[in-house]
């Protein structure tokens, strides 16, 4: 049987050392037995020279072990999943009050753990593809079952297989009813960015035809200007004209 | 479940618990000073406070009232300690770090040109920034504005997120 260490960690039982995954560390020695690495290539990993201990590549958390763990450098974020808890937890004990009013100890004690364990594979599959959230929630919603059940009847009871096969189902349908209301969503958003671009095209339409109104306006002014210009050319040829025929009949009057 | 009235539980705690995520991954960063801010909601916030208060009475309620129960003050206990381990930190974003902030003060910094690199995990929504020296500034599905906090972080490191399902 393996032995595990403050942090989690399995002790070898012929080193004595405690295995970190990268690398084993020497409880005795307080130093890990190989020098730090890292998948990137770099002169030295992990370093930050405003901190000359993380320069040691043997050392363990900066030699200050009292405050820092290394728990296998990639700390799972379960905050999510924690506060999901939370809140289902909350949830299961509110639903429990209002629909249940002959509701014992144990019932709501049953409720907040199933609520809690719900609540929790929700939030930490949430953002998570279809087929994760299926089988995450699926298979939480049935445990939850069984474990709220056992809590409210005092013993193990995992409950008949249509209790079982419902609380499947419950828990299938929060994903596909959310991917299904997704979809619907991104459907009508389609449609409106349709009918968004179907106006926006008219528009466009609409303002190359009032261009088009602009430059034929223009033209019919700038053809009346012309005509008006004419007319004037016109006019001062007549009065020239006038004025000749004006002076050749003073002049015959004169002979 | 244990009877019909129970039957919808765990779609209603399915629908709210990621209708919040959703909620809370959409709303915008709050600005102070010179720092983009993303903390939880406020409607999150004052929630998670009420729960946590919640099970703590609860769990002596358990223990004290006959009959007393050792599993109930167990679990409304661990229930309440993990929410109020778990609250989602302020996470703020400079022009030269980016920063967590637990509500008990402690504070983790990461200047952007220590950081080694970026995960994001797309089912609990959350982003971890991961100094050279392995410190790591967590902005989780609890915190506001998850693709700009993401977007910030790649823009201000040049570096692309490790993406992974969970």
């Amino acid at each position: 049987m393996p032995s595990y260490r403050s942090t989690g960690k399995e002790r070898d039982a012929e080193s004595g050392n405690d295995y970190f995954e990268a690398r084993y560390y020497s409880s005795a020695m307080g130093r890990f037995m190989s020098p730090d690495w890292s998948a990137q290539e770099e002169p030295v990993p992990y370093a930050n020279l405003e901190d000359p201990q993380s320069l040691n590549l043997y050392g363990y958390v900066g030699n200050n072990p009292l405050s820092r763990v290394d728990k296998d450098g990639h700390c799972y974020p379960a905050c999510t999943a924690l506060i999901g808890g939370l809140i289902g937890a909350g949830v299961n004990v509110g639903i429990t009050y209002f629909t249940n009013p002959n509701a014992t100890r144990s019932d709501y004690i049953g409720a907040a753990a199933s609520g809690f364990l719900t609540g929790a594979v929700a939030g930490a599959t949430g953002g998570a593809s279809l087929g994760v959230q299926l089988a995450a929630n699926t298979g939480a919603s049935v445990v939850g079952g069984v474990v709220e059940r056992s809590i409210s009847e005092g013993h193990v009871k995992v409950g008949s297989a249509k209790e079982v096969l419902t609380d499947a189902a419950i828990g299938a349908a929060g994903p596909l009813l959310t991917a299904a209301g997704g979809k619907i969503a991104k459907a009508i958003n389609g449609k409106d960015a349709e009918a968004l671009g179907k106006a926006a095209k008219g528009a466009h339409l609409g303002e190359r035809h009032a261009a088009s109104l602009n430059k034929q306006a223009a033209a019919a002014s700038a053809f009346d200007e012309a005509g008006r210009k004419a007319g004037d050319t016109a006019g001062k040829v007549v009065d020239g004209a006038n004025r000749a025929n004006d002076n050749l009949n003073k002049k015959k009057d004169h002979q | 479940m244990k009877s019909g009235l129970y039957i919808p539980s765990g779609l209603i705690v399915y629908l709210v618990v990621t209708a919040l995520l959703h909620a809370t991954a959409h709303a915008k960063a709050t600005r102070e000073a010179d720092a983009r801010v993303f903390g939880p909601t406020a409607a999150v916030r004052y929630l998670l406070v009420a729960l946590i208060l919640g099970f703590a009475v609860a769990t002596l309620y358990v223990s004290l009232t006959p009959p007393p129960s050792l599993l109930g003050a167990v679990i409304f206990g661990l229930i309440s300690i993990s929410g109020t381990l778990a609250f989602p930190p302020e996470v703020l974003v400079t022009a030269t770090e980016v920063a967590e902030v637990k509500w008990w003060g402690a504070k983790t910094a990461i200047s952007w040109k220590d950081v080694s690199r970026i995960e994001y995990h797309k089912g609990p929504a959350t982003t971890v920034v991961v100094s050279r020296a392995g410190a790591k500034v967590v902005h989780s599905g609890w915190n506001r504005d998850t693709s700009g906090f993401l977007e910030s972080c790649e823009e201000k490191t040049g570096l692309s997120a490790t993406t992974s399902e969970l």
